[in-house]
């Protein structure tokens, strides 16, 4: 990722041998633990979220904008009845020194995490693109996510796939009529907001990997899946994250479904740890779509402070 | 393709080949001055193409060439050449040349035009009135290491003569009726659409002509020459010139080009048949 | 789900193969080297592999001096991959004008990048490059691992040190419990599907690959398929080696 930062090798002998005791750099006393992760929904607006990742200290690591937009385009020739779905992932100057200026190429890793979320929302129809279409073969909407790192320090796939499934839970469209083919949109102040159909929710999840040894010895030592060929660490820092050798990637959604799972290249590792680790990952899963649909639940409440004045409902609810 | 020689090895390279008795020169390959280099061809390879050929050069050149043929409804506001150009579309790719490169859309339009100009007046790519066969002729050059145009051309060449086209079986006349062509499920028929073949011709002084030059002598010749051929003993227009160095370019004696219209003449059926 | 039967009772797919058979896999290279030529450094050979009606050419250029000297590793050398798909590769040509490559063909490079830098003994290569060239003829489903397999096949046969052969197969789900192996074009298209490459025909796994939905529960399932494909593919690799390389020697000889 951040292509001019130097790391000297006793840096890096530190921070492995670090990783070997089980020890963080950020004070972390595990290597599976992840920081701390923050949702905030910008107020007033649809779609617009900042996540943070904190560290022990409460200083912010990791801090994200993402941000739906939508608008009313021609669709696909191949693909009539659908609307279009895009995410733009950027890394600039605000994210720190290093990224300033920095191209991003074809072949870099934010290239491969944003195809990534973006694959995982479309190939699992977690986004449900038919809602999307107004007049077949003319007008769809085209969803647009723009994701922003504002601060790094590691953890981009999961924030960004987390923010971007919060930004679509939680982003409303202007609503639309069509009349003897007239298509007419309604502002916010005329008609209540449609909210986009999110059929499921996947999150992403990456494990890193260490290797203990050199890679011809692991790629030697071939049927020895009992042996401990490598370090498997949750939410890198960013160090770390240039130090890694090979990765492992895992969407899932709640119900029990495995949205993508990617391992591209790296150290090889067994597969009886690939099947531990997927079904390692779910419960971690499980807390933070909880987390995503809390902080949705709150922010809902919030804005509809007089609803329950309207509404015919019995006082049931119990917090 | 250009790969870079010392001076010192051009200047070896050009000596051997300009002796003053032609007996005694050399190529650097060791060929015949009228011998073309050793190929391997697998004709009709994919069979997702109408038609397909692989042809491996001696010099690890390897060229992919793939016809695939679609029905098209003519526009009548067209003339016969108008038609016919949208009729043959030619696609090639060269590792490390990017689309807009002169060497390779001219070689595009080389290949090009003399199927055109071959096809002018017949109706080989007819089906009915109002529809005809679109040929898309894509080529794949892979680990280019000299001019290929020679060599495309013999792909093509051989591409063209094995491409299978749907056998129509409703009616050939729909002026009258509105009607799609319909086409039999699987049978195929061969339509033989002539396709002449370039040989690329270095010439060194007044009397050494060397058929299919290698990179070597590219770099070294006075000059080179295209030359259409099509089969019976037919030398066809355009004949062009094109030069790959700067040090040893020079005009040539008008005479050479009737010299080498009789070699290519003299050694052109053997190629066609080879194929 | 679909219009297809693509297990029937009697345990046959679509094209009449077994649930775990593979396609037919056939390996050849083309050697100009042996041609004289004495002033060529370039690359001299081709690979090409048949994994069903899959066709793929492989060739390899180096390892020599990079072109882009801000690129030169001192310690070892860098790959880098291009993968061309062909525009006639498909049944319908593809009419796109541009020569661009699509998002998928990026994912792959990376991918494929990746994972044979890890592979490939890149520190006896100090201060060079070894561009991985691929052209995709044909497809026919399970293309990734066509591709694998045959970029091994040309790195063995340009004598790049590796530390050991990589397989890949791709495998595909029916129903919820019947799995298939090296899928075709049709199976790829409607179900789900995963590619998978070990080291060495062991349970290493090295590159794995899913882009559809797929159950949790069945993953342990789905990796012991693949690495059965993978171990017998290895097999056939080695033994196909083996015999172009003797062949290769006859012919020299």
């Amino acid at each position: 990722m951040a292509k001019d930062l130097v790391i000297t090798n006793t840096e890096r002998q530190f921070i492995l041998d670090l990783l070997a005791n089980s020890q963080r750099l950020d004070g972390r006393k595990s290597l599976l633990q992840q920081r701390d992760l923050n949702i905030n929904i910008t107020p007033n607006r649809y779609g617009d979220i900042y996540l943070e990742l904190k560290r022990d200290d409460g200083s912010i690591a990791t801090r994200l904008h993402c941000k739906v937009t939508a608008e009313i385009v021609k669709p696909k020739d191949q693909r009539p009845f659908e609307g279009t779905f895009y995410i733009n992932c950027e890394f600039n100057g605000l994210a720190g020194l290093n990224f300033e200026n920095y191209k991003v190429g074809n072949n870099s890793d934010e290239f491969y995490y944003g195809r990534l979320i973006e694959s995982m929302i479309l190939r699992s129809n977690a986004l449900d693109l038919e809602q999307l279409c107004i007049v077949a073969g003319l007008k769809v909407w085209n969803i647009r996510v723009d994701v922003h790192v504002l601060e790094f320090d590691g953890g981009f796939l999961e924030l960004a796939s987390i923010g971007c499934m919060t930004a679509l839970l939680h982003y409303r469209r202007p609503d639309v009529t069509v009349r003897n083919e007239k298509v007419t949109i309604h502002s916010f102040d005329e008609k209540e907001g449609v909210k986009l159909g999110v059929l499921h929710i996947p999150i992403a999840l990456q494990f890193n990997l260490f290797p203990l040894k050199e890679a011809a010895e692991i790629i030697k030592t071939n049927t020895s899946s009992e042996n401990n060929n490598e370090l498997v660490v949750l939410d890198c820092t960013l160090k770390e994250d240039l130090l890694k050798d090979g990765e492992f990637i895992i969407a899932l959604n709640k119900n029990r479904e495995i949205v993508q799972l990617n391992k591209p290249g790296g150290i090889p590792i067994s597969a009886s740890k690939i099947v531990e680790f997927s079904h390692m990952a779910l419960p971690i899963i499980e807390e933070t779509t909880n987390k995503i649909l809390k902080a949705i639940d709150i922010d809902e409440k919030k804005r509809n402070k007089y609803a329950h004045l309207l509404s015919a409902e019995n006082d049931r609810y119990v917090e | 393709m250009n790969t870079l020689f010392s001076t010192t090895e051009k200047s070896y390279f050009r000596e051997s080949l300009t002796k003053e008795k032609i007996s005694e020169c050399l190529r650097s390959d060791g060929r015949d001055f009228k011998q073309l280099r050793t190929l391997e061809s697998y004709p009709s390879f994919l069979n997702n193409c109408n038609g397909s050929t692989r042809l491996v050069s001696q010099d690890g050149t390897e060229t992919i060439v793939s016809c695939k043929v679609q029905l098209m409804e003519n526009d009548s506001k067209l003339n016969e050449l108008e038609l016919l150009n949208r009729l043959i579309n030619i696609d090639l790719s060269i590792p490390d040349l990017d689309n807009s490169n002169k060497l390779l859309n001219q070689m595009e339009d080389s290949i090009k035009n003399n199927i055109v100009s071959q096809l002018q007046g017949t109706d080989k790519l007819k089906v009915t009135q109002k529809y005809s066969f679109q040929l898309f002729i894509d080529i794949l050059v892979i680990n280019c290491n000299s001019y290929p145009l020679g060599l495309i051309s013999l792909a093509v060449y051989s591409t063209l003569n094995s491409t299978l086209f749907p056998v129509l079986i409703s009616q050939d006349d729909d002026l009258l009726v509105e009607q799609v062509p319909q086409f039999h499920d699987y049978d195929l028929k061969l339509i033989k659409i002539p396709c002449p073949i370039t040989f690329v011709v270095a010439i060194f002084g007044d009397d050494l002509l060397l058929v299919d030059p290698s990179e070597e002598e590219l770099q070294t010749a006075d000059n080179c020459l295209l030359i259409n051929y099509i089969e019976d003993k037919k030398v066809i227009g355009p004949i062009r010139t094109i030069q790959f160095n700067d040090e040893y370019t020079k005009g040539f004696n008008p005479l050479v080009l009737s010299k080498a219209f009789e070699l290519v003449e003299s050694i052109g059926d053997e190629v066609l048949s080879a194929l | 789900m679909s219009r297809f039967e693509f297990y029937n009772n009697d345990g046959l797919r679509i094209d009449g193969r077994r649930s775990n058979e593979l396609k037919n896999f056939e390996s050849s290279i083309t050697t100009t080297s042996n041609f004289a030529n004495f002033s060529r450094n370039t690359s001299t050979n081709t690979t090409y592999l048949q994994m069903g009606q899959n066709k793929v050419l492989v060739t390899i250029n180096g390892p020599k001096e990079p072109t882009n000297r801000t690129k030169i590793d001192s310690n070892k050398a860098t790959l880098s991959t291009n993968i061309n798909i062909s525009k006639f590769s498909k049944v319908n040509r593809n009419t796109n004008k541009s020569n661009l490559p699509d998002k998928q063909t990026l994912e792959w490079e990376y991918e494929i990048t990746q994972l044979f830098s890890t592979i490939v003994v890149l520190e006896t290569y100090p201060k060079s490059t070894i561009s991985i060239n691929v052209t995709v003829l044909q497809q026919d489903g399970g293309v990734l691992s066509a591709i694998i397999n045959c970029i091994t096949i040309a790195l063995i046969n340009n004598s790049i040190q590796i530390y050991d052969i990589i397989t890949a197969v791709s495998i595909g789900i029916v129903d919820q419990k019947h799995f298939l192996l090296d899928l075709n074009h049709l199976e790829e298209q409607f179900l789900s599907s995963g590619t998978i490459a070990t080291v060495g025909g062991g349970d290493q796994v090295s590159l794995l690959r899913i882009r559809d939905k797929f159950p949790l529960d069945l993953i342990e399932e789905f990796m012991q398929v693949g690495l059965q494909g993978c171990s017998v593919l290895k097999e056939i690799i080695t033994k196909q080696v083996k015999d172009m390389n003797l062949n290769k020697l006859v012919e020299i000889q």
